[in-house]
Formats: structure tokens, sequence, C-alpha cells
């Protein structure tokens, strides 16, 4: 069943790539939205079925990190798949972004790996 | 030197992996007298510092083409290649801070800003040591520089 993806990076340059590796690594989508920030990103989640996020954590207004948060505290959005994408490089961060549930791919990335990520986040 | 190694290191391997670019191994390439665009990422943290991204137009062109993966024939716009510009030192700062200090140090990366003269200065606060880094790629080349504390820079000198 394709999925509808949610892309929030505030560069529009990345956004780009994220989807076009999504497209190369066959994962099977539907509709694609994206946002510039946190807050778009939460803004697009009312507005839109969603059924998989992928974040990335410094942007401008509302962090990825923050957007994760406020996604858990919310009953209907709660158990989102979420991928974190980053060029975050302090194991301190990543590990608390995957005890909020987030899974997390290292920018540069490969569609191999954005592909397992998500093949193996869709799974659990 | 070793962190002018590790600059290049990090760098080459961001413009290969995420903008698709090929290594060339001509040192002898002229980077001076170009039309070229560059990039300032400050940081902060366990120490503070700066890195610049200079590439020549015709680069950042191919860079941005390649990042978002355009039709042939389609050109990116100057704010798409300002993007890709910001995104690649963006990715490289934050691969190269790990190798610097540690992975257990948290940084904060700042959002990259475009440097109006398209030039690397030559210094960048006092008390700052600084790394350099040439890559010549197959479209063009890329010059970076980072300017973090003299101690840092003697401490990785120190650990080769």
């Amino acid at each position: 069943m394709p999925l509808n993806v949610l892309i929030v990076d505030d560069s529009s340059v990345m956004r780009a790539m994220v989807a076009k590796t999504l497209r190369i690594a066959g994962v099977d989508i539907g509709e694609i939205h994206q946002a510039a920030n946190g807050q778009e990103g939460l803004d697009a989640l009312r507005d839109h079925w969603v059924d998989l996020v992928i974040v990335d954590i410094n942007m401008p207004v509302m962090n990825g990190e923050e957007m994760i948060d406020a996604v858990r505290k919310d009953p209907a959005l709660q158990d989102l798949p979420i991928v974190v994408i980053s060029t975050e490089g302090s194991q301190t961060r990543i590990e608390r972004m995957e005890r909020k549930g987030a899974k997390f791919v290292h920018k540069p990335f490969t569609p191999e790996v954005v592909r397992d990520v998500i093949a193996d986040l869709l799974q659990g | 030197m070793k962190l002018d190694q590790t600059l290049y290191d990090v760098a080459a391997d961001v413009f290969e992996s995420l903008a698709f670019m090929l290594l060339m191994p001509d040192d002898t390439i002229d980077t001076g007298d170009v039309r070229a665009s560059a990039v300032r990422v400050d940081f902060s943290g366990p120490f503070a510092g700066q890195l610049f991204l200079r590439v020549p137009e015709a680069t950042l062109s191919a860079l941005a083409t390649n990042m978002i993966g355009l039709p042939v024939g389609e050109t990116p716009s100057a704010a798409q290649q300002r993007d890709a510009l910001r995104e690649v030192a963006n990715v490289i700062t934050g691969n190269l801070l790990p190798k610097v200090a540690s992975r257990e140090a948290v940084f904060a990366v700042h959002a990259p800003d475009i440097v109006s003269d398209g030039a690397i200065p030559a210094a960048c606060g006092a008390g700052q040591g600084a790394a350099h880094a040439k890559i010549v790629l197959d479209e063009g080349f890329a010059e970076l520089a980072l300017f973090i504390p003299e101690s840092v820079v003697d401490k990785a000198a120190a650990s080769s």
C-alpha cells in the first residue's frame, strides 16, 4: 500500500533529495508533503493523512526534536513512524531521538540505507 | 597537517555521496581568479568556530543539479544553488565536528550564511587556528577553511 510521506527540512534542496532517494530506493510512495520547519510539519499533519514522517533536526522556528515531542504527545499522532535524517554527529543526541521512537539516518545517506531503515521501522 | 587531511576527507566524501561529484587528481588547478560563491557555517559547543566553503559558479550549478536530480537541460535557480551550497556546507560541518572533537560532544551548528563577496577570509578571530583543503572535482573545485581555537588544532596535530 502506498505510503503518504511528510518530509520536514528547512532546505528545499534536501527535501527534493529525500523525495528522489525514496523513489530510487523503491519505496511505494503515495503523496509527498513537505514542510520547512517543525511547526509547518505539525500543520501538515493536521491537514493530511501521513503514514511516515522524515524530519531533520536543526531547523528554525521549531526544530525536529521539538516536533517529535509534540507528535508523541498527541494521541492521534503518537504512534506515527518517524525517521530522522540529519547531520547530527553527537551520539548523545542520536540516542535521545531513538528513545523517542525515531529511527536515525545520517547525512549523507544512500537509497539502500533509507530503504532498509523504513522497512525496519514499518515492520516493528 | 592532520586536520587539513581530515577536512579534505570529510568534504570529499560529502561531495561524492551527496552531490555525486567525482574527485580528480589534478592539484594544479587555479582557484583564485574565478567568480565563486561562498558560505559560512558558525558552530558552538565544546569550542566555537567557523567553516567556510567556496565553489565557482559552474561547480555550484552542477552541484545543485545533481542534488536535486534535475532533468537534462534544466538549470537550477539561483535560490536552489544557494540552498545546495548551504546544505553541503551544513553536512560537511556536521560530519567534521565529531572527528575533530568526539562523538559524544554536542555542538550547535548554526544555519549557513552566504558570504557576500564570495571569498574565504585569511583569518577569522584572534587565537584561531585554521585548516584548509582544496578538492578538485570533475565539475570544478571546492575550497574549504576551518577556523577553530589554536589549542584544538594543536591537539589534533599532536594526536597524529
